[in-house]
């Protein structure tokens, strides 16, 4: 059907575009430029969307990446909820809250200096890197602790380098108990995942 | 007698003029050579189980990447050559696209956008919106783009013209992204040429509905909003195919065993394919039959 000369009789024919075929062109060119928008504005949306959590026992809750996977803590565990990247590899990007209690003389340095004692028993490689006073979202003063520390293997079967976590630590004294909440990320990677860390502080309420 | 002057009938062809190449012909063959390769290679590879290194696995990957475009020239460009009256600037076409896919498109979706990271624990909606905003529409438009202004103004000649031009364009843009998946990723022949093949078919098929629409807007007078609307439909529809694909890569959950079935993935492409080249060569044909019976054309 295709021996009809169908531009013949068309003004296309003509090396001059008409108005419909202009603006046709425009409008496509309009649409991608706003269909780009989207997904960019998409993109935000979905990495920046959060879920509640709320512990009603502690009265502590903020709010954590939607897609990551939450763990409440029980009787058997350290922190009160860990949520991590589960999409995130070789290692999981974590974000945790946990609660120690402290004497009514203790400060702040030694709720860091019990923290640096058990890390680095039971983390490889640890190794503090520097503690700073910050000022959180409510006002509250706190106290961040960074440091390092190399992450076990999470195949043993598989050779491979081991993966350099780097962490941070921001401890505020609440009520007699040290509140501490934990962000910890591939090295590689911290700069890019450094973002929930700040918004996960932002929301967060004691 | 009448001193009326006669009046002479328009020939009416009822097949594709022996002038011009034979657009859904060439391309049916092409596709029936590329499914026959890639039966052949799982057949193979399931008869002969090698193991290859992974050098060999990125060569292989590589050749089987490009041997769509390989195929495109032996049959439909071979055939158009033959052809009394050839498309011009096909091979312009085919330059371009494989320029902008791998300066644009690639480096915009794959590192921009990288749909993958953020897309890959989302709801299926969403995944489809997001692969639609990002791939789809980066796709369909650099396509457009090229064939837009590069061979509308000049080149088109006939209404299938569209679909030629449109062919070309998609599976140049199909073997960059191919191309790249092969140098990326280490994967098994198998799964490459099954890869291979659907992306191929996919933008094959889903790549004659812009081709329709160019044709459209050089031949008819259609709306201004249908340009743009069928470019947003396309990149809807490749949206759509990258999400089934990537649920087909874990096709089956059972007690016994979880399964892979990237050959549904092909099948999809395949269904595309059977769905939209009827469409569009359906409409193309109604379109030309319009214009036959129009009084402009037969005065």
């Amino acid at each position: 059907m295709n021996s009809i000369r169908s531009g013949s009789t068309n003004s296309s024919s003509v090396n001059s575009l008409t108005t419909r075929q202009r603006w046709s062109t425009y409008l496509t060119i309009v649409l991608t430029t706003a269909a780009l928008a989207a997904g960019v504005l998409l993109r935000s949306n979905v990495e920046n969307a959060t879920r509640l959590f709320e512990d009603k026992v502690t009265g502590i809750s903020t709010r954590y990446p939607t897609n990551w996977l939450l763990e409440r803590g029980s009787t058997a565990s350290d922190f009160v909820f860990r949520a991590q990247d589960s999409a995130a590899l070789p290692f999981k990007t974590t974000l945790s809250v946990s609660i120690v209690p402290i004497g009514p003389n203790a400060t702040v340095y030694d709720v860091a200096e019990l923290l640096t004692l058990r890390r680095a028993q039971s983390l490889a490689s640890y190794t503090s890197l520097s503690i700073t006073p910050i000022t959180l979202a409510n006002g509250s003063a706190a106290t961040q602790m960074n440091y390092a520390f190399a992450a076990p293997k999470t195949n043993p079967v598989l050779q491979s380098l081991p993966i350099v976590v780097s962490a941070s630590d921001v401890i505020v004294l609440s009520k007699g108990q040290a509140i501490i909440a934990t962000f910890q990320s591939d090295a590689q990677t911290v700069d890019q995942n450094r973002h929930y860390f700040d918004a996960f502080l932002r929301r967060l309420t004691f | 007698m009448s001193n009326r002057p006669g009046l002479l009938t328009p020939q009416v062809p009822t097949r594709e003029s022996p002038h011009y190449r034979r657009v859904w012909r060439t391309a049916a063959f092409e596709i029936a050579l590329l499914l026959i390769g890639v039966g052949l290679i799982l057949l193979i590879t399931r008869v002969l189980p090698i193991a290859f290194g992974g050098t060999q696995r990125r060569l292989i990957g590589v050749a089987l990447a490009v041997s769509p475009l390989g195929l495109w020239a032996l049959v439909s460009y071979r055939a158009e050559r033959q052809a009394q009256q050839p498309r011009s600037r096909l091979l312009l076409v085919i330059g371009l696209t494989l320029l902008a896919a791998n300066a644009i498109g690639v480096p915009l979706v794959d590192r921009l956008f990288a749909p993958d990271s953020w897309l890959a624990n989302a709801d299926g909606l969403t995944r489809l919106f997001g692969y639609t905003l990002t791939a789809g529409i980066t796709a369909e438009f650099l396509k457009f783009a090229v064939i837009r202004y590069s061979v509308w103004q000049d080149c088109f000649r006939i209404r299938i013209d569209g679909v030629a031009y449109s062919m070309a364009a998609a599976i140049a843009y199909g073997a960059v992204l191919n191309v790249n998946f092969a140098l990326n990723e280490i994967a098994e022949p198998a799964a490459i040429a099954l890869r291979v093949a659907g992306v191929t078919l996919s933008q094959l098929a889903i790549g004659t509905i812009m081709g329709y629409w160019l044709g459209e807007l050089k031949f008819s007078k259609p709306a201004i909003f249908w340009l743009p609307l069928s470019l947003g439909f396309a990149a809807l529809l490749q949206g759509l195919y990258t999400v089934l694909r990537g649920s087909f890569v874990v096709g089956g959950f059972s007690g016994s065993a979880t399964g892979s079935l990237p050959a549904i993935g092909l099948g999809a492409a395949i269904g595309l394919v059977a769905l939209i080249f009827p469409i569009v060569s359906f409409l193309i044909n109604s379109a030309n039959a319009r214009e036959r019976r129009s009084p402009e054309f037969l005065r």
